[in-house]
């Protein structure tokens, strides 16, 4: 089924013209969207794919356009008039005689001659009187305007009344005979038409016929212009005072009268006149009325006046009187557009001009966007939803989260109690960590016996390098050392670069001297205090030794006022350098300036942590031996035969490292159990 | 007496600083605040009386001719002292830059000589014996875990080498996790160390209730 686009009546398929109106219909091909270009049903009033309106809203007349102009594409209207159509091609229910003359002209290139060459004899030869002398009396039509061609049009047609064949003669009950004069030239087939089959005649008023002419003796009687009585007085022209208001109201704008140009049966005079014609009339298909040539005039009803548009919003108010509804449909709404648009350029020329950045652009085209309907909420209702939200009460923690916190502060008071026992314990009974120190090759040993190996008297330089921070680790190890070294008659210089350093070494030297009991400060052993410098006073000190105007830590007096150990300047004089490292970076300072360049031995007691970098430096040949922790502690002290604090300690540590290792692997079998659990669930 | 009040305060230090086993307690940031001004008294107070007075001060009064070199650090310590207002800064940047540029060229040569040179010799060690061969596989596997390029070729064996390479790159990682899990292990048990000597001090020095 075809329907209708004028009347929506559906027609059956194949059908050319409406069953009810009579207009052409559209053939099934389709409607192509003016705004995407997509293909529609001819029953779609709407685009299936953007919803762009395809049937205008007021359109008046609707014809068939097999060659209508290119559709309106995209967001894109054409700002000038488009090219005129293709002629129709040859159907087969065109007039015979209009077949006729079509073959009678040879070659002919075109259907417009040009308005100032004359036609010549060939090309009139065949042609109608008629059509000559319209041809020839017409003034170029481009000089025209629109009502004078339609009148000129009108009354060539009514003078050449003698040319026009029979059947579009008036019935000759109702009009008058034809004259013999123009029977005659009549063709046969024309005569013999009965005069009862003639189709009305073409001096049927016309849309371009508004005013009386020469085709007058035509028109019935019933359609003639009233005549005045001659028993009235003349009418005189009413003054602009007395009309009624209600009257002025009925009297036609100019706009108005202009608007409904007359059809016109040639197409050359659609074209002429885009002058005076809105632009959108001349490319709109739907007014074009070239197409409809072939039908008889009197088929051919005026177009009534277009009443004007309701302007819709969004339509700039220069153009609210031209264009009609379905183009101010298809224009999109303002808050669609976004926002790079604002900035395109302003349309000059065409339906659109005025309005911004309408055609396409670069930037509209490279960024793709839709048309989003304008929201529906206005944003205070969206405020108070963030409001609402906002002012919601916080839910409260879930009750297994509360389980979770309560386990784990139960779980690491389980981890406290046991490490505490783990350490208190063994101090009341010292059997149950009966620990076996071993002491053969470790290094350990090989500090003991370096240290043991040691020349009577020998000046040996003793770095205090931990802070208290460290002390209860390294104050083990400090002790045993400095005890052995007393034992050993050694005279010990103390340094240290940290700033707390001296303190930590002052106290261990006494503790030492009080216990050996003929060691005297001054005499015996020494505390020069902090070397400042980092880096910088450690490559001084491995460059020029200890300078003679060093300060000592506890009488202020320079080094040269202590004879028996100012040989310290001199790297030669010293036998041994035995760092206490509480960290890595401090033992790796002595290894770095002091060791390559002092070419004096080394020996350290670092705490565990700094164990994995002095036992590098011992594979490198660097270090000449160390021992590290509470444990090289107790192995010192055994090796030396003092056992002290950290043999007793040292069953303590054992003790709570195998806790912590137990708690770890308790931890990890626990984590993965659950992460099992998690997965099977 | 005074060893006695000495014991005490560092046992109750002890407990409090313990406290934090319980949570962020107020008694555990009173400790730490001691400590911390404590430390930096005492910092102040050796940088005065074991450096700037006798090293700087009293060389410079006593005889200011013979150590009249020591007016250049003078000076660059004055000038670190703008530091201390923003808009004085820029007047001490040629002291810190001299710090800075004189501690990380030491620095940098330093453990050039003293740790890379000699630690990458020490690891030239002829394969006669396990630790050796353990030694140079881990250390190489180490250097190849760290390599993050991709092959550019396909030859077969540029193929092979890469992936030989990618194979012993994953071996070094696992020297590497051992490493480290090696120096996790050392720094927990020095801080049990230091755990077992506090706990010791509360039972021994504070308590006696330890022999």
């Amino acid at each position: 089924m075809i329907q209708c686009t004028h009347c929506g009546t559906k027609n059956r398929d194949g059908s050319k013209y409406c069953s009810d109106c009579g207009a052409r219909l559209v053939p099934q091909a389709g409607l192509v969207c003016p705004m995407c270009s997509t293909p529609n049903p001819v029953e779609n009033v709407f685009c299936s794919k953007c919803g762009a309106r395809l049937v205008p809203l007021t359109a008046a007349t609707i014809t068939d356009k097999p060659a209508a102009p290119a559709p309106i594409k995209g967001i894109s209207l054409p700002s000038k008039p488009a090219e005129p159509p293709a002629p129709p091609p040859p159907s087969a229910k065109t007039e015979d005689w209009l077949e006729q003359l079509r073959t009678q002209i040879p070659d002919q290139p075109t259907d417009e001659p040009s308005p100032a060459e004359p036609p010549t004899h060939e090309e009139t030869e065949g042609i109608p009187d008629w059509l000559a002398r319209l041809r020839a009396a017409e003034p170029p039509l481009d000089e025209l305007s629109p009502g004078e061609k339609a009148r000129q049009a009108a009354a060539a047609i009514q003078i050449g009344d003698e040319d026009v064949p029979d059947w579009l003669r008036p019935a000759p009950a109702e009009t008058e005979s034809p004259r013999v004069a123009d029977t005659a030239r009549m063709p046969d087939w024309v005569l013999e038409v009965p005069a009862a089959q003639a189709a009305p005649s073409s001096a049927a008023p016309t849309p371009s016929a508004q005013e009386p002419d020469t085709a007058e003796p035509q028109v019935p009687a019933w359609f003639k212009p009233i005549e005045p009585s001659p028993d009235l007085p003349p009418p005189v022209p009413a003054t602009e005072d007395e009309i009624p208001d209600w009257l002025k109201a009925l009297k036609p704008s100019d706009e108005a009268l202009r608007a409904p140009a007359p059809p016109l049966p040639s197409e050359t005079l659609v074209e002429g006149i885009p002058a005076e014609k809105p632009a959108w009339l001349t490319t709109t298909p739907y007014t074009d009325i070239s197409e409809d040539e072939f039908l008889p005039d009197w088929l051919r009803t005026p177009i009534p006046p277009q009443p004007t548009p309701t302007t819709p919003e969004g339509v700039a108010p220069e153009f609210r009187g031209e264009l009609p509804d379905w183009i101010a449909a298809l224009k999109p709404a303002e808050a669609a557009i976004p926002h790079i648009v604002e900035t395109g350029p302003v349309e000059t020329t065409g339906p659109l001009a005025g309005l911004r950045s309408v055609l396409p652009l670069a930037a509209v085209i490279a960024e793709p966007h839709r048309l989003s309907p304008a929201p529906d909420k206005p944003p205070a209702e969206h405020a108070r939803l963030f409001e609402a939200i906002v002012a919601a009460p916080v839910a409260a923690h879930p009750p297994r989260a509360r389980a979770s916190t309560r386990g784990n502060t139960l779980f690491r008071a389980l981890v406290y109690i046991l490490l505490t026992l783990a350490i208190v314990i063994p101090f009341f009974v010292p059997d149950l960590a009966n620990t076996s120190i071993r002491t053969f090759g470790t290094p350990t040993a090989d500090l003991y016996d370096t240290v043991a190996t040691l020349p009577f008297d020998s000046l040996v330089v003793l770095a205090f390098d931990y802070d208290p921070g460290s002390s209860g680790e390294m104050e083990v190890q400090a002790n045993v050392l400095v005890r052995h070294l007393m034992q050993r008659r050694t005279r010990i210089v103390a340094i240290s670069t940290l700033e707390t350093g001296p303190q930590i070494a002052q106290r261990v030297l006494d503790t030492a001297a009080r216990a050996t009991g003929n060691y005297v400060y001054g005499t015996d052993y020494v505390n020069l205090g902090y070397l400042a410098g980092h880096e910088a006073g450690l490559r001084q000190l491995a460059l020029a030794g200890f300078a003679p105007t060093t300060i000592d830590y506890v009488q202020r007096r320079p080094l040269t006022q202590y004879p028996n150990l100012s040989a310290v300047q001199s790297w030669r004089n010293v036998a041994l350098v035995i760092q206490l490292a509480g960290t890595p970076e401090v033992l790796q300072k002595w290894m770095e300036q002091v060791q390559p360049r002092a070419g004096v031995k080394i020996v350290a007691a670092v705490s565990a942590a700094a164990e994995p970098r002095a036992r590098a430096y011992r594979e490198a040949k660097q270090l000449q031996a160390f021992m590290s922790g509470l444990m090289g502690a107790a192995q010192y002290e055994i090796l030396s035969n003092q056992p002290g604090l950290a043999v007793i300690s040292v069953g303590a540590q054992s003790t709570a490292s195998v806790v912590l290792i137990a708690l770890i692997i308790m931890g990890n079998l626990f984590w993965l159990s659950s992460r099992n659990r998690g997965k099977t669930k | 007496m005074s060893d006695v009040i000495g014991v005490w305060v560092g046992a109750i230090l002890t407990l409090v600083v313990f406290s934090y086993l319980l949570g962020d307690t107020p008694l555990f940031r009173l400790a730490q605040a001691i400590f911390v001004g404590v430390a930096i008294g005492y910092a102040i107070t050796a940088a005065v009386y074991l450096i700037l007075i006798p090293k700087l001060f009293d060389p410079l009064i006593l005889d200011p001719v013979a150590h009249s070199y020591l007016i250049v650090p003078l000076v660059l310590g004055v000038l670190l002292l703008f530091k201390v207002r923003t808009a004085w800064s820029p007047l001490g940047n040629l002291s810190v830059a001299f710090l800075f540029g004189v501690g990380s060229a030491l620095a940098l040569g330093g453990a050039l000589d003293g740790t890379l040179l000699p630690q990458l010799a020490a690891t030239l060690v002829p394969l006669d014996s396990l630790e050796n061969v353990l030694l140079i596989v881990g250390t190489l596997g180490a250097l190849l875990s760290f390599r993050f390029v991709q092959p550019t070729t396909t030859r077969l064996g540029a193929r092979a080498v890469e992936a030989l390479g990618r194979g012993w790159g994953t071996l070094g990682r696992w020297f590497v996790w051992m490493a480290l899990g090696a120096l996790f292990a050392n720094i927990a048990v020095s801080r049990i160390t230091i755990l077992v000597n506090r706990v010791y001090f509360l039972l021994h020095d504070w308590l006696q209730v330890v022999r």
